[in-house]
């Protein structure tokens, strides 16, 4: 027995969002108190309770979290910046996790907050030219994806469409999502090229925003007087990274599957119990490519449960991305992990309004990032 | 003219073509693309210990995109990327001549080719349909 499982349980007690959004001039500061707030509201916590901060971003810089955090109180808290690229808001509430789980702390903060940044990545300062660096642009990487996937299983431009019209559509009911218009086949398919078959609605837009959770020891919610039935399990979680595997370079892939699995065995959860996926849809071919790779169906059949509506929402079967995801909830970066817990939370514990899944009780939340590294959570209700 | 990227890849001697800078693990015969001056990350084989070596520049096609947004500063579009497998085995990205998408399968070789630059053209490495 390893991981979570050793350690003592751990519970999200509190959810909070500030919605992502297309840049504006909003301090930082502004997005993340305002999740944080929302978080110790729901949690029913008074901002001391809380001992210890992780604070996920890619583009804030330095410090970004005692300078935001001295204004609701300067407690003493432990404080720590997570920077794990898109999986920066996973990393936090990992982080945040284990804390808890192993003792050091009873009451634990992740908080994901970013602005729209550079973009400029440690590969940019590596001093190594690439023969063709538009090839490590990502829209161009998942284009030549999508154009594999089409090659090897028949997947075709309607196929890839369809995640995007799915969570623009769950998106459109999501008030704290950047894009909140349902979309047609036709409005997706004929949206600007970008690359190879993938148009701009089927990009993750630039934004910013933040997404706090906290979460706590089975002692604290006792002694803090929470209620238990909001508060859901953590039974899992999981970090790893790339390793090489012959497949025309696709050992990304590799990874998803490698760590999707690994959170599973490791919650003691089989993928025919998953009810909610929230993963990595930066791009649509994204969805399919993990959603099979993860296990919520055989390869190559990923394009006919999103034709038949598997995925939807009430689709009869696992809902995949039901906030809308990357591309329609939005993709700022650090808090995109963090917000995938935030909405798996909401939706074990029946309270997504507008866009419930029915019965929802156990879920995945799976996140990729640049480098390329994996995080995988498993929650359950009780 | 100056070459874009002297690390990357020299004048094959034939024509405008090109040969590619690469680092072979003379234990193993494992290679790697780009030559770094860390070694070889598939074996973790350091510089000092890897054989300079240089791959043919011809291969095939894998899969071929094409760009049509200008993604980055600079970016000349439409422009067609590939994923290549080179004779030797390695599978690298590459920009293609032109704008017709070859099919997978289609070999290729690779050429220098002048390309704008602030200061003066350079020569840049691309990739051809081979004739």
């Amino acid at each position: 027995m390893s991981g979570l499982a050793s350690m003592r349980p751990v519970r999200a007690v509190g959810i909070g969002m500030h919605p992502y959004q297309f840049p504006t001039e909003t301090p930082y500061l502004a997005l993340g108190l305002t999740a944080l707030r929302g978080a110790l509201a729901d949690a029913g916590l008074q901002w001391p309770d809380v001992t210890f901060a992780a604070i996920g971003t890619g583009a804030i810089g330095m410090a970004a979290g005692r300078v935001m955090l001295r204004h609701i109180g300067s407690t003493g808290l432990e404080v720590m910046q997570v920077e794990n690229a898109s999986a920066s808001g996973s990393t936090a509430f990992r982080t945040a996790c284990l804390m808890v789980a192993s003792g050091q702390h009873e009451i634990a903060l992740a908080l994901g907050v970013d602005k729209f940044g550079s973009g400029q990545r440690a590969a940019h300062k590596d001093g190594i030219p690439r023969l063709t660096p538009a090839a490590e642009i990502p829209a161009v990487k998942f284009a030549l994806m999508a154009r594999a996937w089409r090659d090897r299983y028949g997947l075709t431009r309607e196929d890839l469409a369809r995640v995007a019209v799915k969570n623009h559509g769950n998106a459109s009911r999501n008030p704290y999502a950047q894009f909140r218009k349902p979309r047609t086949l036709e409005q997706v398919l004929n949206s600007n090229p970008v690359a190879g078959d993938l148009t701009s609605l089927q990009c993750t837009p630039r934004g910013e925003g933040a997404a706090a959770v906290i979460v706590a020891s089975e002692e604290a919610i006792r002694k803090h007087g929470l209620d238990r039935s909001r508060a859901i399990r953590v039974l899992s979680s999981v970090s790893s990274s790339e390793h090489a595997v012959a497949d025309e370079g696709w050992s990304l892939v590799e990874m998803v599957q490698r760590s999707g699995l690994s959170a599973l065995a490791a919650a003691g959860v089989g993928m025919e119990e998953i009810d909610i996926i929230e993963l990595h849809d930066a791009f649509t071919i994204e969805e399919i490519v993990y959603a099979e790779a993860l296990g919520l169906c055989p390869l190559g059949e990923g394009a006919a449960q999103l034709r038949e509506g598997k995925w939807d929402i009430g689709g009869g079967g696992c809902a995949v991305n039901p906030s809308g995801g990357l591309l329609g909830m939005g993709h700022p970066i650090g808090p995109t992990g963090a917000g995938q817990i935030a909405e798996i939370v909401r939706q074990l514990r029946g309270e997504a309004e507008g866009r419930q899944h029915p019965g929802a009780r156990t879920a995945l939340a799976h996140m990729i990032g640049l480098g390329s590294v994996a995080v995988g959570h498993v929650l359950r209700r009780d | 003219m100056d070459l874009r990227d002297p690390t990357l890849y020299a004048p094959s001697g034939v024509g405008d073509g090109a040969v590619l800078l690469a680092l072979r693990d003379p234990a193993t015969g494992t290679l790697a693309f780009p030559r770094t001056p860390y070694g070889i990350g598939g074996s973790g084989t350091p510089a000092e210990a890897a054989e300079p070596v240089e791959l043919s520049g011809r291969g095939e096609v894998l899969i071929c995109v094409t760009v049509h947004q200008p993604l980055s500063p600079g970016m000349k579009v439409p422009l067609l990327v590939a994923r290549l497998r080179l004779e030797e085995g390695i599978v690298l990205d590459g920009v293609l001549e032109g704008t017709e998408e070859p099919a997978p399968g289609t070999r290729v070789e690779a050429v220098l080719v002048p390309e704008d630059r602030e200061g003066g053209p350079v020569l840049a490495c691309r990739f051809r349909v081979a004739s």
